[in-house]
């Protein structure tokens, strides 16, 4: 009967690795262009060195919200419209790439019928005249203040800007420093852009008249010439400048890849083998369950290494620890919750910690997806640049919240499945309130060394330990909620359904100290926030109301406890 | 222990003390987060943390209720954290990480009563090529008047800005120390200044009418106080002031902490023969050294507005203590002199560098208190995760 088992497990580890390599296959069309070479070159922008298709991705990101664009009904990758943009802008002014989702924004440029969503540079500046009026008045609003409206007509000037930077070769700083005297600066200002821009100064440098032969080549539709300029080209940055060069093409690497996004999907799979294996467990002698929880098990572990090999690679390609922002804090806390399910699975082999970190794991990846805006390996300001305790700060404390989170999710486990299945047995009780007690205690040590390290890291560089900022008390209400918890339980004040209920209120302080300290709109530790956000969390907290008044129902009326 | 103490302190020492305890510094953090959008970083933390009890908002109307405040919670917290040891004490590998846990715990609380109390953080702020004496409290104004006739120094008294406050709407101050009597006709805890040209009409006419110094060119106007959501804004109190002498009036002048914006953000009075100058201002606590800012670097990503290192390179000279050198102070980099640690905390401009100067007796104390909880709970975590491994496994 074992050999079913195997059989599904074997099989699910063939579909992962399917998964695993499908973003690695040419999904484009080779075109006569060698545009992979191209993107590969390093350029500078936001401050950090990157190769031009990070540069890409992330600007059609920002424009388009799509990492590829339709030319003449065909999907291109963003390189190619960036060096359409770049030095062909007669071409590229008419891809439809603006995205505009606010009805007035789009009754402005005349398109609120239908439900088109993007649109072309040159639909937009047909309305530039009162486009304009309209930009210059949302300017005098402070961003904070603006109504919903004003922010999407922010957005698309800056969209607009954006573009336009591109296509001036103001943006980004594509040449590079070859002499240590040397700076990133852009093509633009040594070469006069061929469609306006700032007026050029002096003798170009050899790398500038390069670059301009190979954007020359491009506009002039000779991909031999183009092949031949681009592969002389990166010859001699590999030669003078290695490490930057290397760097760069591991991110194109990087980008191919899409580690996070494939343990996403790997991450489902896992989810639901391992719902298949425990809805299977009457068939136990098929060996049905047994195979699929092991398939699930394994499928993890690859989604798990995926997220570690994407998190180390963000550490190596941007140099800081790998909590910098809420988009990286979110990958961290899904891939630490991660790693924790595992290590319960391997303690009670119950199929539990498998279907939580699958499911945190995915949930994070999404909310993480929806943090990203842009580049989202942006450089750090001063204050909180490097630093051994601002590093082992984030870390820990990040931790701390990842360990409160799985106990929360254990704790809604416990009561979801308590009052509305039969699946509560007794056994399951023991396992999930001692599953429970030590994430608990986990989190408490994790978020408590964390907040004090924080506490360091600040009279490190201003000479105050502890200053009652928002952030700060955000940490040691989660250090609290852990302490009161344990104690409570100690005490003998609070049983298993006690420590579940409230758990899962250490999900709606967890959720405050990350997300509710940034909407008070606060200084140092607030790393910009987004609107939608704010509906998500209010759902996100009345869901777990109601989870804590579903809990609070007596035992003797939830199902797994009426015989 | 005897019995009869431990029926005593029994109640004292329950864990639902503590669990109520926890539960209730949670609310204050949580209320005192808030207030933060409303108030003052330093506002909220005088009025919740560093007090006993205090009025607390409930959310709707201007209800306030009576609630316990952080010291009061600490020194709480520490009693029954005491008298649950004095109870429940046993040596023991169970309970040795408890114990090192909370002797942390104790200290840590001690050190934020000890900061709390005796912490004082000061500011100075430096232009390239100048030198400082003294350090500002930029939380605390105070009005200056100088009398520069002295050969050699000046003399200064200083009237604090709370005391104007207090006299504010036409209260006057008569001190027999001071040169002329002061009647403050307004105050404004945080204002701007606008040119008389450009300011609304509405505001002219609600203004007291200045004869003298830079109040005839610019006016001030009322603005709400930074709050801690703000991120380090500073309060700039401005007031219009009349000077009198034996009840004969000298003038109005309109005082500011926005006077640095003029050529001379002092401002003369003449009484009889004599001139003083006035200048509002952060009070000051002078050094028996000096700051010379040498060189001030500020370094931005390419391309970028985003800082990415900023440095002061100063000279240090202590004629008291024999000393003249050069330092480079930077990010995470402080300077340690006298008891006083001067940290790179901002600038502004390219050649202006201001450092946070901190006095804290107890700044140790967090250290210490870390080090013992962090042992301890790893000492009881590794205890407690062996037995639950092993029990588990088996």
């Amino acid at each position: 009967m074992n050999k079913l088992a195997t059989l599904i497990h074997a099989a699910a580890i063939l579909l992962s690795l399917a998964v695993l390599a499908m973003p690695l296959m040419p999904k484009h069309e080779q075109g006569v262009y060698d545009l992979d070479t191209l993107g590969s070159l390093p350029v500078s922008a936001g401050g950090r060195t990157k190769p031009l298709d990070t540069v890409a991705r992330n600007s059609l990101l920002i424009v388009s919200d799509r990492q590829t664009v339709k030319i003449d009904g065909i999907r291109r990758p963003a390189i190619r419209w960036l060096i359409d943009v770049m030095t062909r802008p007669n071409d590229a002014n008419v891809y439809e790439v603006f995205r505009i989702d606010h009805p007035d924004v789009k009754s402005l440029i005349e398109a609120n019928q239908g439900d088109q969503k993007r649109f072309s540079f040159n639909h937009i500046q047909r309305f530039a005249q009162e486009l304009n009026v309209q930009f210059q008045q949302v300017e005098a609003i402070k961003p904070i203040d603006r109504d919903a409206y004003q922010k999407h007509l922010a957005e698309l000037r800056d969209h607009v800007t954006t573009y336009s930077l591109l296509f001036t070769q103001q943006a980004p700083y594509t040449v590079p420093p070859l002499t240590a005297e040397e700076q990133w600066r852009p093509l633009s200002a040594e070469i006069h852009a061929p469609h306006g821009g700032h007026e050029a100064h002096g003798e170009p440098s050899d790398a500038a008249k390069r670059l301009s032969n190979i954007f020359l080549a491009y506009q002039n539709q000779d991909p031999d010439h183009f092949n031949h300029e681009v592969a002389d080209y990166a010859t001699m940055l590999d030669q003078r400048i290695p490490d930057i060069t290397r760097k760069a093409r591991f991110e194109v690497f990087f980008n191919k890849l899409q580690p996070f996004y494939q343990s996403t999907v790997l991450y489902v799979l896992a989810f639901l083998l391992v719902c298949a294996s425990l809805l299977t467990a009457g068939f136990k002698g098929s060996g049905l369950p047994k195979g699929l929880g092991r398939a699930a098990v394994s499928v993890l572990t690859l989604a798990f290494c995926l997220s570690t090999f994407g998190l180390s690679a963000r550490v190596y390609m941007q140099g800081y620890a790998p909590v910098t922002n809420l988009y990286s804090s979110a990958v961290f806390i899904g891939w630490f919750c991660v790693a924790m399910g595992l290590f319960l699975e391997w303690l009670f082999r119950n199929g539990m910690g498998t279907a939580l970190s699958a499911l945190i794991g995915f949930v994070t990846m999404i909310i993480a997806h929806n943090l990203a805006d842009g580049d989202t390996m942006n450089m750090m300001q001063a204050v909180l640049d490097s630093n051994f305790w601002l590093s082992t700060h984030v870390i820990t404390v990040t931790i701390g919240y990842s360990a409160t989170f799985l106990a929360g999710f254990i704790g809604i486990t416990y009561i979801l499945m308590g009052v509305y299945t039969r699946g509560l047995t007794p056994d399951r009780r023991k396992t999930l309130e001692k599953m429970m007690y030590g994430v608990i205690a986990f989190a408490l040590l994790f978020s408590f060394i964390g907040t004090v390290l924080g506490g360091i890291w600040a009279d490190q560089s201003w000479g105050r330990f502890w200053g009652w900022d928002p952030k700060e008390n955000g940490a040691v209400l989660i250090v609290l909620m852990n302490a009161l918890i344990l104690h409570a339980r100690w005490g003998g004040m609070i049983k298993a359904r006690g420590v579940a209920i409230l758990a899962v209120f250490g999900n709606i302080i967890t959720v405050w100290s990350w997300f509710g300290t940034n909407m008070l709109g606060v200084g140092l530790h607030s790393y910009g926030f987004m609107d939608s956000a704010v509906f998500w969390i209010l759902v996100f907290v009345g869901s777990q109301l109601a989870v804590m008044s579903a809990g609070m129902i007596p035992v003797s009326r939830w199902r797994s406890f009426v015989s | 222990m005897n019995k009869g103490m431990k029926k005593i302190l029994a109640p004292v020492a329950s864990l639902r003390l503590t669990v109520l305890l926890f539960a209730l510094a949670m609310v204050l953090i949580l209320v005192g987060t808030v207030a933060q959008k409303y108030e003052g970083n330093w506002a909220v933390v005088d009025q919740y943390f560093h007090s006993l009890w205090l009025w607390m908002p409930v959310g709707f109307a201007d209800l306030r209720v009576p609630f316990v405040g952080g010291y009061s919670l600490c020194i709480l917290m520490l009693v029954n954290l005491l008298a649950a040891h004095a109870v429940r004490f046993k040596l023991s590998w169970k309970r040795a990480g408890i114990i090192i846990t909370h002797v942390g715990l104790i200290v840590l609380l001690a050190g934020e009563l000890v900061t709390g109390l005796f912490a004082v953080e000061w500011n100075m702020t430096i232009d390239e090529g100048r030198s400082a004496n003294y350090a500002q409290d930029i939380r605390v104004s105070e009005l200056a008047i100088v009398d520069p006739s002295p050969q050699g120094h000046d003399d200064v008294l200083t009237v604090p800005g709370s005391m104007l406050a207090r006299h504010t709407n036409g209260g006057t101050i008569n001190e027999p120390q001071l040169p002329f009597d002061i009647q403050v006709l307004r105050w404004m805890p945080n204002s701007t200044l606008t040119g008389r040209g450009m300011a609304d009409p509405m505001l002219k006419q609600n203004t007291p009418e200045v004869t003298e110094g830079f109040g005839t060119m610019a006016l001030a106007s009322s603005l709400p106080p930074a709050t801690g959501v703000d991120g380090g804004q500073v309060d700039a109190p401005s007031a219009y002031l009349r000077f009198s002498r034996d009840g004969e009036t000298l003038g109005i002048w309109m005082v500011s902490l926005h006077g640095i914006a003029f050529d001379d953000p002092r401002q003369p009075v003449t009484v009889g023969d004599k001139t003083y100058l006035i200048e509002l201002r952060f009070r000051r606590d002078y050094k028996p050294y000096t700051l010379h800012l040498i060189d001030f670097k500020h370094d931005k990503f390419v391309g970028t507005q985003i800082p990415k290192n900023f440095s002061s390179e100063v000279r240090l000279v202590d004629p008291t203590h024999n000393e003249d050198r050069t330092v480079l102070i930077y990010m995470n980099h402080p300077l340690r002199y006298r008891g006083e640690t001067f940290y790179q905390s901002g600038y502004s401009g390219d050649t202006r560098t201001i450092l946070q100067v901190v006095r804290n007796p107890g700044w140790l104390m967090p250290y210490i208190a870390c080090s013992l909880v962090s042992l301890g709970l790893s000492v009881h975590f590794g205890v407690m995760l062996r037995k639950f491994v092993s029990r588990t496994r088996r």
